[in-house]
């Protein structure tokens, strides 16, 4: 994961702090590609057509839709998720962000909160080296036999949540994302026998 | 602790970080940008702008191939990996520009590309006689078949749908539009196809057992970096100068016309 284009969802009604926030980030060197929205729907759309890292959203877009806030962040939990606050936010609120900074921080803060948020996801980077786990390659083989996120769960007595974070370590630790990918990665590895597959 | 960010530039090459700092006007020499970042050949293809470029700048060739140099600089920053791309104001006729360059580029990935690939993944299987190549084949043969229905999507329906839309603007034609389709659909409608692609490579790259195929491989994996940067920017000019350029189009003609 290192060194590549960080991609991130800037959410927030104000054109000159999206450009200033751009300009500020820009200016550290890095690579970030930034997605700007004005509300809160529009935000899984970027989810889907990139692998967003970081979502950084002000919390006013959210205010008397929680609830919709809330699955939209359960969907999109890949990515981190950061407060721009312009003035005093609700402590609630702000619980379900994994970071927050204000309209006056200055820039070095404003990175390092960015930074730090990213720094979390290389957790997750150290088992990257490592081959897939027992249970991981369990769940690989079920689904390639195609069944569904359920199903998975029910086979093996864990829960679908159990299932998505098995599938999001899988593609973490092997790069790849697609189904019919990871076929190949199992065969591969001897996980799953080439005469086994389903057509 | 800096193992996410130890890349900073898409380009360390100083010459194309030249390029990209510094700024490209008309009076820019062509051939001198196209030398220090190769992969604006592929601009130039996709424009139908034949080489011999000469000393040509960048006015001369954009007016003998009727491009507006403004969309025509913005399309080289986008290859040079600059993000200010919001800044320019669009016109009117860009439209039919960037429709005839992403069609030429449709082309490009079907008549060029395509095979190309093929013909690798069919000599690796010659060289390294492993049944994982044969799922290998099987994975790209599909992926591309989702590509082309993409493409094909976009050649049949969205854009003879914008081309509608700037006659219209243009006042040339009257027929009505279809009530039942609107860009907002085509946004929707294309997902991404880059990450299978990054599978392909990673499997490449990580995991495929290595034979006799090290030459063919490597050939295979620059032309599949050279597809994934070209669908790269494809899709970067749908989203972020197209598809908003279509939305004022279309509220253009709702207040003129309403719908």
């Amino acid at each position: 994961m290192a060194g590549r284009t960080v991609h991130i969802v800037v959410a927030d009604p104000s054109a000159l702090v999206v450009a200033g926030l751009r300009e500020m980030l820009t200016a550290t060197g890095y690579r970030f590609e930034f997605y700007p929205v004005s509300t809160l729907a529009e935000i899984p759309h970027w989810f889907k057509k990139y692998s967003i890292d970081l979502v950084i959203l002000n919390p006013v877009l959210v205010f008397n839709i929680e609830k919709q806030f809330l699955s939209i962040k359960s969907e999109c939990s890949s990515a981190r998720w950061i407060a721009l606050k312009y003035n005093w936010v609700d402590e609630n609120l702000l619980s379900n962000f994994d970071a927050q900074i204000s309209l006056f921080d200055s820039s070095t803060a404003i990175f390092s909160a960015v930074k730090n948020c990213l720094d979390q996801e290389k957790n997750g980077e150290d088992t990257e080296k490592q081959p897939l786990s027992e249970r991981e390659s369990e769940v690989l083989r079920w689904m390639i036999m195609g069944l569904s996120n359920k199903e998975v769960a029910d086979q093996l007595s864990i829960s679908t949540h159990t299932v998505i974070s098995h599938r999001k370590n899988i593609s973490l630790k092997t790069g790849i994302k697609s189904l019919s990918g990871l076929t190949i990665y199992a065969v591969v590895k001897g996980i799953v026998d080439l005469n086994s597959l389903p057509e | 602790m800096d193992s996410f960010f130890c890349e900073k530039r898409y380009y360390s090459n100083d010459k194309m970080r030249r390029n990209s700092d510094k700024s490209i006007s008309r009076d820019t020499i062509l051939a001198e940008l196209v030398a220090s970042n190769s992969y604006l050949l592929l601009l130039l293809d996709h424009f139908n702008i034949d080489l011999m470029l000469q000393e040509k700048t960048i006015g001369q060739v954009c007016n003998e191939n009727q491009i507006r140099p403004e969309i025509f600089i913005l399309f080289i920053s986008l290859f040079n990996g600059d993000k200010s791309i919001s800044k320019v104001p669009y016109k009117g006729e860009d439209i039919l520009s960037i429709i005839n360059y992403l069609r030429s580029s449709h082309t490009f990935y079907n008549e060029e590309k395509y095979p190309q690939i093929r013909q690798y993944i069919g000599q690796i299987n010659l060289l390294n006689k492993i049944p994982e190549i044969v799922l290998l084949d099987r994975f790209f043969t599909k992926y591309f078949d989702e590509v082309r229905e993409h493409l094909e999507y976009e050649n049949s329906t969205v854009f003879p749908y914008i081309e509608g839309l700037a006659s219209r603007l243009k006042g040339e034609s009257t027929a009505s539009l279809s009530l039942d389709y609107s860009v907002s659909q085509y946004r929707d409608h294309h997902d991404n196809i880059e990450e299978k692609l990054s599978d392909l490579k990673n499997l490449l790259i990580k995991y495929m057992p290595v034979g006799n195929d090290k030459e063919v491989r490597r050939k295979l994996l620059f032309s599949l970096s050279e597809l994934e940067f070209d669908l790269h920017i494809h899709s970067q000019i749908e989203d972020f100068i197209l598809i908003p350029m279509v939305e004022q189009m279309e509220s253009q003609l709702n207040s003129r016309y309403g719908r």
